[in-house]
C-alpha cells in the first residue's frame, strides 16, 4: 500500500482526488489543507508521493515543495503538482520549485495513474539504491577499520627495526596499501648489526601477511646472536608450514660484525648485491646461492653462508626485483645492466642516482611491483648496553650468606651456575653475573681440583695430558666420599662503592698459589690468573687453606 | 650445550659454533669437532662464540691444544662474536697474542 499525501485548500478538490485514488486501488491517502500543514504531514506521515496544489493561502505549493525537498536528503519522494495553469508555466514552476512533474486540472485519471506509477517506480529504485549505498558504506567502513587494525599489526611487527640513517639509506615503495617487500635491521647484542631484505611472491595483503612471522623470527634470533644461515633456516621452516605451496619469500640476510670487517651473507633468490669501496671501486658482486625461503623441506635446506671481507665506509647496495623489472611506457624493463651502470657511474651519490634514473625511466607508468632499494654503509655499531640504574635514593642493606657444597653438589656438572643465580637475586650483584660466574667457577675449580682432589695443574701441558687430567679428575670425583667447599659471601658498601667479599675454605688441603707469577706461560695457572684479574684483592690465610677475594661491584 | 661445525665459502672456511658454557664438559665434543686434521690443515679456522655464555680456563686450554694440533701459527685462528665477559677473559689471559680475537 503506497501512502499518498494530497495537499489542496479546497475540500472538493481533495475529495475528488481521494475518490479517484480509492477507485484505482492500492493507495492510502493522507491530507493537508495548505503548504504549512503539508510540511508537518510530510514529517509525520512519511508519504511515498505528494500531490500538491499550487495556489494556497498560508504557504503556497512551490514554497512547501522546496522546503519538503530540503528535508528529504537522500530519500526521493516525488512531488507532482496538480495545477490549472498552462502547461509551459506549470512545468517551469514545478521544476524550479524542486517538484518532479505536474498534471493539469481537470486531470485525466489514466494520465494521473501512469504518472504516479512512473514516479513511484523511480522512488522504489531510489530506495534500493540507498539501501545498497548504506550497505556499501558499512562494508567500506568495516574494511577501512580492518585495514587500520592490520596496519597496526604490521607497524608493530617491524617498528623494532634499527633504521639508523648513518648505516641505512632506503627507499620502499609498495604498489598497494600493503607491502610484500620486507626490510628489517637490528643491532646485534654484542655490536654490529643484521639486515634482512626480502620479497614475498605476489603483492598486497597476501604477500604482506608473511611479514609477521618473518619479523618475529628475525628479531628473536638476532637477540640471540644467531648466525645468518640459522635465521634463514628457521624462517624457511616456519614459512614452509604456513604458506600455501607456490608462494615463497626471496631474501638476503646479512650480518656485519662488530669490527665492521666481515660480512656474512645468506641469499636465496634475490638479485645481486653490489659492494663498493670508499674510493668508489666495485669490489664485489654478491650472487644468490640458494632457493627462496618457504619452498624446501628442513632436510633439503642449505644454510651455507658466504663470508666477505669489507672495510669501514664500504657501501653495499641491495634491492628487490621490482627495481630491475620496473617498466617504462614501451614495456621495456629497467634491467640489471642499467642498474649496474648507474651504480658504477653514480660516484658519491649512487643511491639518489639510481632512484632518479628509475624515476626518469618509468615516467608516468604505473608501478607494477613493490620496489625497495637499500644502501648500507659499513660502520661500527656498538654493543647494546643494558641499563642497570638503581632507583633514586635506593639504600642497599649489607648482608652475609654462606653456601656449603657437598660431594653430591660437586658431582653435578655445574653447581657454580646455581650459586651465581642465588647471588644475582641481590641488588648491585645482578649486573656482574657474567664475570661473577667465571670468577666463582675458577675459584671452585681450583678448590676442587687442587684442594680436594689434589691434582697438579702442571699436568695440563699437552693435549694428551690435558685429556688425561680431566679423566683422572672425574675418576677422583666419583671416588670422593666426604668433602665440602664452603663459600662465605658478604656484601657491603664503602664510600658509596659496593663490594662483595668472598671467602672460600675447602675440607681438603686448600691451595697455595704455585706459579702465578709465570703468567707468560699460557697453559699454567690460567685459572688463578683469571681470579687475580677480576678481583680487587686476593689473599690467603690459614697457611693457604682459606682464599679471600674482594670483588668490586 | 653443543658444538656445531660448518664449512663456508666453497669449503675454504671452517667455523665452529660453541653453545652455552664453554668448559671442560665440552672437552670431548670439542676435540672431536676438529679431529679431521688432514682436511682442516689448509682451511681458515673460525671459532664463533656468538652463542657462548661463559668460558673457563679449561676452555682456554682446549683452544691452545687445538692450535697445536692443527699446527696453526699464532694469530691465524679467528675467535669471533665474543660477549663482553668472554672478551675480557681473552684479554686478561693474553690470548690476543695467540688468537685473532675479534
Amino acid at each position: 500500500m503506497k501512502k499518498i499525501l494530497i495537499v489542496d485548500d479546497i475540500v472538493t478538490n481533495r475529495t475528488l482526488l481521494k475518490q479517484t485514488l480509492r477507485a484505482l486501488g492500492g493507495y492510502e491517502v493522507v491530507e493537508a489543507i495548505n503548504g504549512r500543514e503539508a510540511i508537518s504531514q510530510y514529517e509525520k506521515e512519511r508519504p511515498d508521493l505528494i500531490l500538491m496544489d499550487i495556489m494556497m493561502p498560508d504557504m503556497d505549493g512551490r514554497e512547501a515543495t522546496t522546503l519538503i525537498k530540503e528535508k528529504m536528503g537522500n530519500d526521493y519522494v516525488p512531488v507532482i503538482f496538480v495545477t490549472a495553469l498552462s502547461a509551459e508555466d506549470s512545468l517551469t514552476t514545478a521544476l524550479s520549485a524542486g517538484g518532479d512533474d505536474f498534471i493539469g486540472k481537470p486531470f485525466n485519471v489514466e494520465v494521473l495513474a501512469s504518472k504516479m506509477n512512473a514516479h513511484l517506480r523511480i522512488r522504489e529504485l531510489n530506495q534500493q539504491l540507498n539501501e545498497k549505498n548504506d550497505l556499501l558504506t558499512d562494508l567500506n567502513q568495516n574494511l577501512t577499520h580492518e585495514q587500520e587494525l592490520i596496519e597496526y599489526f604490521f607497524e608493530n611487527a617491524i617498528k623494532q627495526s634499527f633504521l639508523d640513517e648513518n648505516i641505512i639509506k632506503y627507499h620502499m615503495s609498495s604498489m598497494s596499501a600493503f607491502n610484500g617487500d620486507v626490510l628489517l635491521v637490528e643491532r646485534a647484542p654484542g655490536g654490529g648489526f643484521y639486515l634482512m631484505l626480502g620479497d614475498f611472491s605476489g603483492h598486497g595483503l597476501t604477500a604482506a601477511m608473511g611479514t609477521l612471522p618473518v619479523a618475529m623470527i628475525f628479531f628473536k634470533m638476532v637477540s640471540e646472536s644467531a648466525a645468518v644461515g640459522d635465521i634463514a633456516q628457521e624462517i624457511n621452516s616456519q614459512l614452509n608450514k604456513l604458506m600455501p605451496s607456490g608462494m615463497f619469500f626471496t631474501a638476503t640476510i646479512l650480518e656485519l660484525n662488530v669490527r665492521s670487517d666481515t660480512l656474512s651473507v645468506w641469499m636465496g633468490g634475490m638479485p645481486e648485491n653490489y659492494c663498493f669501496s670508499k674510493a668508489g671501486k666495485l669490489k664485489n658482486i654478491i650472487h644468490s646461492q640458494h632457493m627462496p625461503l618457504g619452498i624446501l623441506d628442513d632436510n633439503e635446506f642449505n644454510s651455507e653462508t658466504q663470508v666477505f671481507s669489507v672495510q669501514a665506509e664500504d657501501k653495499i647496495y641491495l634491492y628487490t626485483d621490482g627495481v630491475v623489472e620496473a617498466k617504462n611506457n614501451n614495456a621495456e624493463q629497467f634491467g640489471d645492466d642499467r642498474l649496474k651502470a648507474t651504480l658504477v657511474t653514480g660516484n658519491d651519490n649512487r643511491f639518489d642516482a639510481v632512484l632518479n634514473e628509475l624515476n626518469d625511466f618509468t615516467g608516468d607508468k604505473n608501478q607494477n611491483d613493490d620496489i625497495t632499494l637499500v644502501e648500507l654503509t659499513c660502520r661500527h655499531v656498538p654493543a647494546l648496553v643494558e641499563s642497570h640504574n638503581m632507583p633514586e635514593n635506593f639504600h642497599a642493606l649489607s648482608w652475609h650468606t654462606s653456601v656449603s657444597l657437598s660431594v653430591e653438589d660437586m658431582r653435578t656438572s655445574d653447581p657454580v651456575k646455581n650459586l651465581t643465580n642465588i647471588l644475582c637475586a641481590m641488588p648491585y650483584v645482578s649486573r656482574h653475573k657474567g664475570v661473577l660466574y667465571v670468577l666463582l667457577f675458577e675459584i671452585y675449580a681450583n678448590s676442587l681440583d687442587h684442594g680436594i682432589l689434589n691434582i697438579k695443574s702442571a699436568d695440563k701441558t699437552n693435549d694428551k695430558n690435558f685429556v688425561e687430567y680431566y679423566k683422572r679428575r672425574s675418576e677422583a670425583l666419583s671416588k670422593l666420599e666426604e668433602a665440602s667447599i664452603n663459600f662465605y659471601f658478604s656484601f657491603f658498601i664503602e664510600k658509596e662503592q659496593p663490594f662483595l667479599k668472598i671467602v672460600v675454605q675447602d675440607s681438603g688441603r686448600g691451595y697455595k698459589p704455585e706459579n702465578t707469577s709465570n703468567s707468560d706461560d699460557l697453559l699454567h695457572g690460567r685459572g688463578l690468573g683469571i681470579i687475580h684479574n677480576f678481583s680487587e684483592k686476593v689473599s690467603y690465610s690459614d697457611d693457604g687453606k682459606i682464599l679471600n677475594v674482594l670483588y668490586k661491584l | 650445550m653443543e658444538i656445531i661445525t660448518k664449512f663456508s665459502n666453497e669449503n675454504k672456511i671452517f667455523t665452529m659454533y660453541i653453545e652455552g658454557d664453554f668448559n671442560f664438559s665440552l672437552l670431548h665434543q670439542f676435540r672431536k669437532a676438529y679431529s679431521d686434521i688432514d682436511v682442516l690443515k689448509d682451511k681458515e679456522i673460525i671459532v664463533d662464540l656468538r652463542k657462548t655464555l661463559t668460558i673457563d680456563s679449561s676452555a682456554l686450554g682446549m683452544l691452545l691444544n687445538m692450535q697445536k694440533d692443527l699446527n696453526k701459527p699464532d694469530n691465524e685462528i679467528k675467535i669471533i662474536n665474543c660477549n663482553d665477559v668472554v672478551r675480557k677473559i681473552f684479554h686478561i689471559t693474553n690470548f690476543e697474542k695467540k688468537f685473532d680475537v675479534e
